[in-house]
């Protein structure tokens, strides 16, 4: 069954084919929404907030047009900016220090060093500009190609490929004392 | 998958980094950076969000009744014109309880004018005219003369005076007799006649 139709029938009220659908979208859409506002609560009403308007107005989905995937992605990124513009910047950087795992202090040095480096890299995604960030998470992170990027951040492939190219200069930059020890890290547990 | 081979083969677009096209320490610098995000994972755990999504897609897509849509129904309004539908209820209540609470304007007062006849006896005086007549003193000869008549009347004047003093006033100034004159010769009087 296409999306176009399991869409038709969740519209009608056939729950099952809505879950068939949001299991398929919902992680990935929490992921990047999670990435982009840095905060697990807002991912969580933002994605809540996606496959509800879907439902409410799946005439705004047009299958010829791109896929649902996209169609999701990008009304997820419509929100996120609008999160921005209501309250004026672009990252909860102090919840994600908030949201940082508790450290078990008997977990091996190996679990701590992770640990430290999960938490520069959020805050090192979390500086990159708005839409520097959003076309990393998506090709990093979520896997869509350059096309489907393009289509969700409704520009053209050059554009994004030099955003991309700046998010990842940026971030190692801003990475870099991190870099090569991760490098010495990896030859370790190799070794 | 063609552009996924993009993150290894980066390359500017727009030339304003001068990063290099397919080195090898661009390759690594890549795969590292790679591994180095792959860091960073997210919270695995989605239940509380399953169970909201499905509630709210069940209230969403369960039939009400027709008198619950109608109470539970929203409309979208322009500001402007939710605005005016506030105020203007609004405004003419206050006009209207205004008016209501205020005096009267000054307006002139309405006199009706009652015309009441009252009968009041009136003793009407009759009045009695009586001619009284004033005997005139006589007068000096020469002051009569030339304040009445000029000195060619005198003498008809003086033969109009009667005993009594009075004489009628007949002033002769510009009389001029006619040139012609024609005689009529009644033979007999009317008897009737005075």
């Amino acid at each position: 069954m296409t999306e176009d139709q399991l869409l038709k029938k969740a519209c009608r009220g056939d729950e099952t084919a809505f879950l068939l659908l949001y299991e398929r979208y919902r992680a990935g859409l929490y992921r990047f929404l999670y990435r982009m506002l840095g905060s697990a609560e807002l991912a969580e009403d933002l994605t809540h907030d996606c496959f509800l308007s879907l439902m409410r107005q799946p005439e705004r989905f047009d299958p010829k047009r791109a896929s649902l995937r996209t169609y999701l992605y990008a009304a997820g990124r419509n929100l996120a900016f609008k999160h921005f513009r209501q309250t004026g910047h672009e990252t909860v950087l102090d919840e994600l220090e908030e949201e940082l795992p508790m450290i078990d202090r008997r977990e091996p040095l190996q679990q701590l060093l992770e640990e430290e480096l999960a938490s520069k890299v959020r805050q090192a995604v979390a500086q990159l500009p708005p839409l520097q960030r959003e076309a990393l998470i998506l090709f990093e992170y979520e896997g869509l190609s350059l096309a489907e990027l393009a289509a969700v951040v409704e520009t053209d492939v050059g554009t994004v490929k030099a955003r991309l190219h700046r998010a990842r200069a940026r971030l190692r930059r801003s990475l870099a004392p991190y870099l090569k020890s991760h490098l010495l890290l990896t030859s370790v547990e190799v070794y | 998958m063609e552009d996924r081979n993009y993150k290894i083969n980066s390359a500017p677009v727009d030339g304003r980094d001068d990063e290099p096209r397919f080195d090898l320490e661009g390759l690594d610098a890549d795969r590292e950076l790679q591994s180095l995000l792959s860091k960073w994972q997210t919270p695995v755990s989605l239940r509380a969000l399953d169970q909201r999504v499905r509630l709210s897609y069940r209230a969403q897509t369960t039939p009400h009744p027709w008198w619950r849509r109608i109470l539970t129904s929203t409309i979208s309004l322009p500001v402007p014109v939710a605005a005016a539908l506030v105020l203007v209820p609004a405004l003419a209540a206050a006009a209207l309880l205004g008016r209501r609470q205020l005096p009267a304007p000054n307006a002139p007062p309405i006199i009706v004018e009652r015309i009441k006849a009252v009968e009041v006896p009136v003793v009407r005086e009759r009045v009695v005219s009586r001619i009284v007549y004033r005997e005139k003193k006589p007068a000096t000869a020469s002051s009569s003369k030339s304040k009445s008549a000029p000195e060619s009347m005198s003498l008809a004047l003086a033969s109009g005076e009667n005993s009594q003093g009075y004489f009628t006033d007949t002033n002769l100034a510009g009389f001029q007799p006619n040139a012609e004159m024609n005689f009529k010769v009644i033979k007999k009087a009317d008897k009737n006649e005075k």
